[in-house]
């Protein structure tokens, strides 16, 4: 960016101004309170099956609803087909109480109404404060990264003042301007889009059965910057209740695995992650690191490696086709070490599956305890495990896991020698994968990325066979352990 | 240079706009940070900026005006010389154009006057004319030549205090950086700036004040490691007074990696791991001495957020 573009970003930051606007629509509303009141009902039993999968049409409505500002029989958003799967909840209501079938019936209602009334409140309003704004290069962001081109379209041909429909990833390489507009509840945002505006004046725009955070903090204990009031209150006459509005949950429970029979030797701690098209992968839940793409960075910057523990929602993963990421880099080590791969690969096994063996006898956390007693430095213990972990970065460490792991004494010296030898052929591979991957990242095209968020490429020149890359739509609250084969492999899942 | 400095210093552009208030703080910030990495405790800061773009170049300006060699007085510099054994390596100009080594030879005295005498093409030296002549640090090897900055008035300009010729020959890093290579050595080579002075002014860009390591055997001042990279380069065994740790990924993956006396974490709060960037540094500062409050750090510009603490070495 200029200076004087970053001049503006600085200005921002130092003085935000966010407003709220609420947008009465009846008929969206009603949805809203019937659907939510129907989820209060059923309780918990709302998040088990089969009342997961019935709701989650309704759930996936109510979300569109609040997220995009489109009129609800556009067919973009899809509310026909969500409505025909969600007539299954007339089925599971028979036979029930009076209570449940009341919210079910209004429920569908409501939804069937959308439709044959089209709720246009919202976008109405959204062309309204776009000709105001008079901006010419005002922006609305909107969270489902698939309807950003619908969006874009709609509002490009109505004339009013308007650039584009972007994502946050997508704001934050858009210059500074006088607006943006935030459509659904500020708290389903990043908070950067308020504590570093991309714009002067921040707008966001709420249905009125949506309810919200009136101030946004930061995260500093020290020093930060003062609270940012959200201004701009409920009008007078709304008396429609408020509810959280949140994307439709994923049902983790039908994609994670199933863990291995207690006391296994190899398992890790892993994490499942919902990926976009889609596909699931587990990943390392701590201890190791993937490679992530940002579409938007500069170049040479395009590429980055992650530690697995922080990848979240709206990251995008670099992935094997058929495997992880980093088997390329083992298989490009593996080349580089040539003949000497394979008896320094079982030199590595050896002392990993001595450790495990340990680790399984003891428990992770009397484990823990005696490599500290043993003069271990470190607390590393998901990385040692981890297929990843090629050896500590102190030699004292090194020795200590060894001794801990039984190893004889006599070999501890030559293994630290031959993972020195693993460690700088991976070294050399990640630099000669990075360096590739790089220069073919310059070339592709990753604008459409943020739409789809699934990419193809191939690099040729490692016979690696195709990388894609995945935005992570969904990351699992709760780890499991699984052997490690499962991890980093993308599989389909049904659709959601 | 004392706090002023940027007052003087100009974006290269056609009505020469003053430095922008956040870039001549970053400028402060990284020259409280080179003063403090001599003191005994260990010096942690922690900026959350809305944009990182320029943030490393101005940060590492000020490290470098706060640490750059300074001008010796002559009779002190001679004093220093001679207190040198017969034999020891020093650099010196060549014919004003490159930089060479000699080992000194001992002294000479002629016309009442002393002379340095140097092995190889140094030669003689009246012991006024030997503020160029200056001993290679611990461990730095003898080279055969490099060449000298053909304009030093840049330099001279915004750094009035420092030794340039000094600064320009050593290859002892101020400083090092960590984030995206060729990201940081694009933004040092592309940003430029003017200096005023009473003799007019001076332009440049960030890399002739920086003197970014860009390839191995050239001298350098401030070194660059990739984020991505597996584990530090064994050059960084020796202490660099000052780490710059761009964006979140740096700080997650290399905070602990390094051990300078002063460390600055530059998080940009657009960033994807910024949350849990945030959470690692607040736990190294629940484990810290104290926070620092130093008074330039209570006072933050517009839009920047900083945080500071203290650790034992």
């Amino acid at each position: 960016m200029k200076p004087d573009e970053l001049d503006r970003l600085y200005a921002f930051a130092g003085t935000p101004e966010v407003l709220r606007v609420v947008v009465d629509d009846d008929v969206a509303d009603r949805f809203t309170v019937a659907s939510r009141k129907l989820e209060e009902y059923l309780g918990t039993v709302a998040d088990e099956e089969p009342w997961f999968s019935c709701l989650a049409p309704i759930r996936s409505t109510r979300w569109l609803l609040h997220a995009i500002p489109l009129p609800t029989d556009h067919p973009a958003l899809g509310l026909e087909q969500l409505l025909a799967r969600s007539q299954v909840a007339e089925g599971l209501a028979s036979g029930s109480s009076d209570e449940l079938r009341h919210w079910v019936n209004e429920t569908l209602i409501a939804q069937r109404e959308l439709l044959d009334t089209p709720a246009v409140a919202v976008p109405d309003a959204m062309m309204e404060m776009l000709a105001d704004s008079s901006d010419p290069v005002a922006v609305i962001v909107i969270k489902v990264a698939a309807l950003t081109g619908a969006v874009t379209n709609y509002y490009a041909r109505s004339q009013v003042p308007f650039a584009a429909a972007v994502t946050p990833a997508g704001l934050r390489i858009e210059a500074p301007r006088d607006s943006i507009f935030v459509v659904g509840p500020s708290r389903q945002y990043p908070d950067w889009i308020f504590t570093a505006p991309r714009a002067e004046h921040v707008t966001v725009v709420l249905r009125a059965s949506a309810r919200d955070r009136d101030r946004i903090q930061s995260r500093m204990p020290v020093g930060g910057l003062p609270e940012i009031h959200v201004s701009g209150q409920r009008p007078r006459g709304l008396t429609t209740a408020t509810f959280d509005i949140e994307p439709p949950p994923v049902n983790w429970a039908l994609l994670r695995p199933e863990e291995p029979s207690a006391g296994h030797a190899e398992a890790v701690r892993a994490r499942s992650f919902l990926l976009a098209a889609n596909h699931t992968v587990l990943l390392e839940a701590e201890g190791s690191s993937v490679y992530t793409v940002t579409p938007t960075a500069r170049a040479g910057d395009l590429i980055d490696r992650t530690p697995s523990s922080v990848v979240d929602v709206g990251d995008f993963l670099l992935l094997r086709k058929e495997f992880g990421a980093e088997d390329v880099i083992v298989q490009l080590a593996n080349r580089i070490l040539g003949k000497r791969a394979v008896p320094l690969r079982n030199l590595q096994e050896r002392w990993k599956s001595a450790l495990r063996t340990a680790v399984t006898r003891d428990g992770v956390a009397a484990a823990e305890q005696r490599l500290h007693d043993l003069g271990c430095e470190a607390s590393n213990l998901g990385r040692w495990l981890s297929p990843d972990g090629i050896r500590t970065q102190r030699r004292s460490d090194f020795r200590a896991i060894c001794e801990y792991a039984s190893l004889p004494a006599h070999q501890w010296d030559i293994l630290w020698q031959a993972m020195g030898e693993i460690l700088s052929a991976h070294i050399k591979a990640g630099h000669e994968m990075r360096e590739l991957l790089e220069a073919q990242l310059q070339q592709v095209d990753l604008g459409p990325l943020h739409e789809t968020g699934v990419c193809e490429i191939n690099l040729e020149d490692l016979d690696a066979g195709a990388l894609v890359i995945y935005r992570v739509e969904a990351r699992d609250p709760q780890t499991v352990m699984v052997h490690p084969r499962r991890l980093r492999v993308v599989a389909k899942v049904p659709v959601y | 240079m004392d706090n002023d400095t940027t007052s003087r210093v100009r974006w290269c552009s056609p009505d020469e706009v003053p430095l922008s208030p956040w870039a001549a703080w970053l400028w402060a910030v990284g020259r409280a940070a080179g003063h403090s990495a001599s003191s005994d405790e260990r010096l942690t800061i922690v900026l959350t900026v809305p944009v990182r773009d320029l943030g490393p170049s101005f940060l590492l300006l000020g490290v470098v005006e706060a640490l750059a060699e300074r001008k010796p007085d002559v009779v002190d510099h001679w004093k220093m010389l001679t207190s040198l054994p017969d034999g020891t390596w020093v650099r010196h100009l060549d014919r004003g154009k490159y930089y060479t080594c000699s080992t000194l030879q001992g002294i000479e005295e002629r016309n009442g006057q002393e002379w340095l005498r140097l092995g190889g093409p140094g030669n003689l030296r009246r012991w006024d004319k030997c503020l160029d002549v200056q001993p290679l640090q611990p461990g730095e090897p003898p080279f055969r030549l490099r060449h000298a900055p053909r304009d030093q008035a840049f330099l001279n300009a915004l750094l009035p205090e420092a030794d340039v010729r000094a600064y320009c020959a050593s290859s002892k890093p101020l400083a090092v950086t960590v984030g995206s290579r060729s990201a940081l050595l694009a933004e040092f080579e592309e940003t430029r700036i003017s200096v005023r002075t009473d003799a007019g002014g001076a332009e440049g860009s960030v890399a002739e004040i920086l003197r970014p390591r860009i390839q191995p055997g050239s001298p350098y001042r401030v070194d660059l490691v990739s984020a991505a990279a597996e584990a530090p380069p064994e050059r960084l065994n020796e202490e660099v007074p000052v780490a710059v740790f761009d964006g979140a990924p740096a700080v997650l993956r290399w905070r602990n990696k390094l051990s300078s006396r002063a460390k600055i974490y530059l998080l940009d709060r657009t960033s994807a791991s910024y949350d849990a960037a945030v959470d690692a540094v607040l736990s190294d500062r629940a484990r810290s001495i104290a926070d620092a409050n130093a008074d330039l750090l209570a006072r933050p510009t517009q839009g920047i957020e900083v945080m500071a603490y203290l650790e034992r070495p």
